[in-house]
């Protein structure tokens, strides 16, 4: 049995001398109460000790309980605990009106150095400069022979190349994950995407006007363009660049009904994973910043005019019989017929002194009003930083009113002018362009510009310029091609160039009921043996418009119609030869 | 009376702290699993974003073009008359209908509608 310390010895318990205490002659008291004087003693200690630990247990027990359970909630979890999250990256992508991603943000390594804990630099050089042939071994050397504890290596290495350097297992060598931006589809869409710089901050193009949205949300942003139908474009226009070693050259497929820009290309481009080190002429969007004076594509404008304000009827028509001089200028046709011409015939021939006599007709006011309604005198309102302002005449006199009538004097850029044909084709309403997919119920309501019945007449006029008239190699068989050539000559030093041209052509499909606005542009084309030496735009653009049409149509769900069908033949019945004045004017 | 049921308290209360600190471990335990799985679904979320990119990269219309040229030769871009409606379908069905009827055949519903 085992006795409890604790127990108070009895004082009537006898307590036997010991050895010990017998050889201790000089202690006072008798034996028995020196025992007695011992024993309390060490009960006091036992007792002390015993509850100085029961003490420190206690406190343990509780704080344990109070850690592990009262605090449990505040319990620091682990730093990377991840929460059940939808993955977000620094950037949101961009994609096209399918879903196609256009750009992304990728985590990638770039490799740095803390040259003081590399052991050997030269070695440690050689063995990168052998995993990463694009680094320089003497270069990479004496970074690492540094006193620094920082320094970069190279910046974003693709897994592969991270994988490699791993492998040689080098100490004071390690990589920062950073995220970059990338654009899986390269110079496709240059244009419109733009680029974001080395830090992710768009610096061009829709990167750059949605900058922060795309900081901030964790959606995708959806774009009006479809990238099957921008790489028709683009590889037609570059087909046609090089064919007539052209300086540029510009293409737009527009949704007449909406505004939206289902395809915009700018030749040359470049490639957005590198846009920093990209020129200015391939920066330059020739689509939106680039003002051109863009010729006789203009005349639509005019005609729709004129026949709105009632100033003349399909029936009317003017005397193109000799050039117009008015002040310094001489007006006249390229095509000259040298005759009474009707309305529909200055437009199939591509009168200038037909058009000039019609704006004449209008008056300034007038065609400056209706340009104004059109967009042409303020710059595009699309969602991308680089939009160029159109350059007018200050005052607008008489004879500006006659040069702009067949699109001189006037330069906009190539999207204002597909916009402002939009909506003379589509029922007369005008709608800004835009980049944005919205969802049916916040699409923009548009502006009425001409009436119904205006809208009508300028689809058959367009129809006639591609069945009879200058536009006749855009005519793609069975979707109803319309539009207008413009071949306008470039301005230079106190004149214009007669050698160098701005060749185009808008037009649209089906003209019955207008679904699309194509334009293409082409900067300083030269005639080959192909066009028998002519670069203007019936012979250059146009033709580029049919391949696209062609190609694009069936992506875009246009079905193809029988042009002879009677019902196609009624709705763009035009008067051409009118009894009497024709005969007349000869 | 008393001593006994002050043991039954305290025997409670044993049980009933060995019960919470089993459940809190269990907590923690699958808490941590939680997270495991969790960083696993961030990694094959990352896995499918790269793929996503790569697969925006591959099927790239020039690329797919490319191949195109090489590997299927005789396909062309849809020309204008080779797309019909249905209603041209029903007119070409309707004069090709010179087959004798004894050797069509016919489904069973087909037969009960006439």
């Amino acid at each position: 049995m085992i006795a409890n310390p604790f127990k108070r010895p009895r004082k009537s318990r006898r307590s036997r001398p010991t050895a010990r205490t017998a050889i201790r002659p000089c202690a006072p008291g008798t034996t028995d109460e020196r025992v007695q004087a011992a024993l309390e003693v060490s009960y006091a200690r036992l007792l002390m000790t015993g509850a100085m630990l029961l003490f420190a247990f206690g406190t343990i027990g509780v704080r344990l309980v109070d850690i592990s359970l009262l605090q449990a909630a505040r319990e620091p979890q682990s730093a990377h605990a991840p929460r059940m999250q939808e993955l977000r990256m620094d950037r949101a992508d961009v994609i096209d009106r399918n879903g196609v991603l256009l750009a992304t943000n990728l985590e990638t390594a770039s490799l740095f150095a803390n040259p003081r804990k590399v052991m050997n630099p030269d070695e440690t050089a050689r063995q990168l400069a052998t995993a990463l042939p694009e680094l320089r071994e003497a270069e990479v050397a004496r970074q690492l022979k540094s006193n620094r504890s920082f320094v970069w290596l190279r910046r974003n290495l693709t897994p592969r190349q991270q994988w490699r350097v791993i492998e040689l297992g080098l100490p004071g060598i390690d990589f920062q994950s950073a995220e970059s931006r990338v654009y899986p589809n390269g110079s496709l869409a240059a244009h419109i995407l733009g680029f974001a710089d080395i830090d992710n901050r768009g610096i061009a193009g829709i990167e750059k006007t949605f900058d922060a949205t795309l900081r901030d949300s964790a959606e995708p942003l959806r774009l009006t363009v479809d990238m099957r139908v921008q790489h028709i474009l683009r590889s037609a226009l570059i087909r046609a660049k090089t064919e007539f070693s052209a300086l540029g050259a510009t293409g737009i497929v527009l949704d007449a009904r909406n505004g939206e820009v289902v395809a915009m290309t700018s030749l040359p481009d470049f490639d957005p994973n590198d846009g920093g080190n990209a020129g200015d002429n391939q920066k330059f969007n020739r689509a939106t910043l680039g003002v051109y004076e863009l010729g006789s594509t203009f005349k639509i404008f005019t005609a729709a005019m004129a026949l709105d304000y009632g100033i003349v009827t399909m029936r009317d028509g003017y005397d193109a019989t000799k050039p117009i001089k008015i002040s310094r200028f001489t007006i006249r046709d390229y095509h000259a017929k040298r005759r009474w011409l009707s309305v529909p015939e200055i437009f199939m021939y591509s009168s200038n002194i037909g058009s000039a006599k019609m704006a004449e007709a209008v008056g300034s006011e007038a065609q400056r009003e209706f340009l104004g309604r059109i967009g042409m005198l303020r710059p595009a309102s699309i969602e991308l930083p680089e939009v160029g302002s159109p350059i007018m005449p200050s005052p607008w006199r008489p004879v500006n009113t006659m040069t702009i009538s067949y699109g001189h004097g006037l330069a906009v850029s190539a999207l204002q002018l597909a916009s402002g044909v939009a909506a003379m084709v589509n029922g007369g309403v005008f709608h800004k362009p835009t980049l944005i997919r919205r969802e049916n119920a916040e699409a923009p309501q548009g502006k009425r510009i001409i009436s119904a019945k205006t809208s009508r007449e300028v689809r058959r006029l367009m129809r006639l310029v591609v069945e009879n008239g200058t536009g006749r190699k855009a005519s793609a068989k069975g979707y109803i091609v319309g539009g207008k050539t413009g071949t306008a000559d470039k301005p230079k030093r106190g004149g214009y160039s007669r050698r160098a041209l701005i060749s185009s052509f808008v037009g649209a499909f089906p003209m019955t009921d207008p679904r699309y606005v194509v334009l293409v542009k082409l900067d300083e084309p030269r005639g080959n043996k192909s066009t028998h030496g002519y670069a203007t735009g019936g012979w250059v653009a146009a033709p580029v418009v049919k391949r696209i049409i062609e190609r694009a149509a069936p992506l875009l769900r246009v079905h193809p119609t029988d042009e002879q069908s009677p019902a196609v033949k009624k709705e763009l019945y035009i008067a051409l030869k009118l009894e009497g004045r024709q005969l007349a004017s000869f | 009376m008393k001593g006994v049921s002050a043991l039954v308290w305290i025997g409670l209360a044993g049980v009933a702290s060995i019960a919470m600190f089993h459940i809190k471990f269990e907590v923690e335990q699958l808490q941590g699993a939680l997270n495991g799985l969790n960083k696993e679904i961030l990694a094959e979320q990352k896995a499918v974003h790269v793929l996503q990119a790569e697969w925006s990269y591959l099927t790239r219309p020039e690329h797919i073009e490319a191949l195109a040229d090489r590997l299927l030769p005789h396909l062309q871009p849809a020309a204008a008359h080779q797309v019909g409606n249905i209603e041209q379908f029903q007119t070409a069905i309707q004069k090709h209908r010179t087959i004798p009827a004894a050797t069509t055949v016919r489904p069973a519903s087909a037969r009960e509608l006439q």
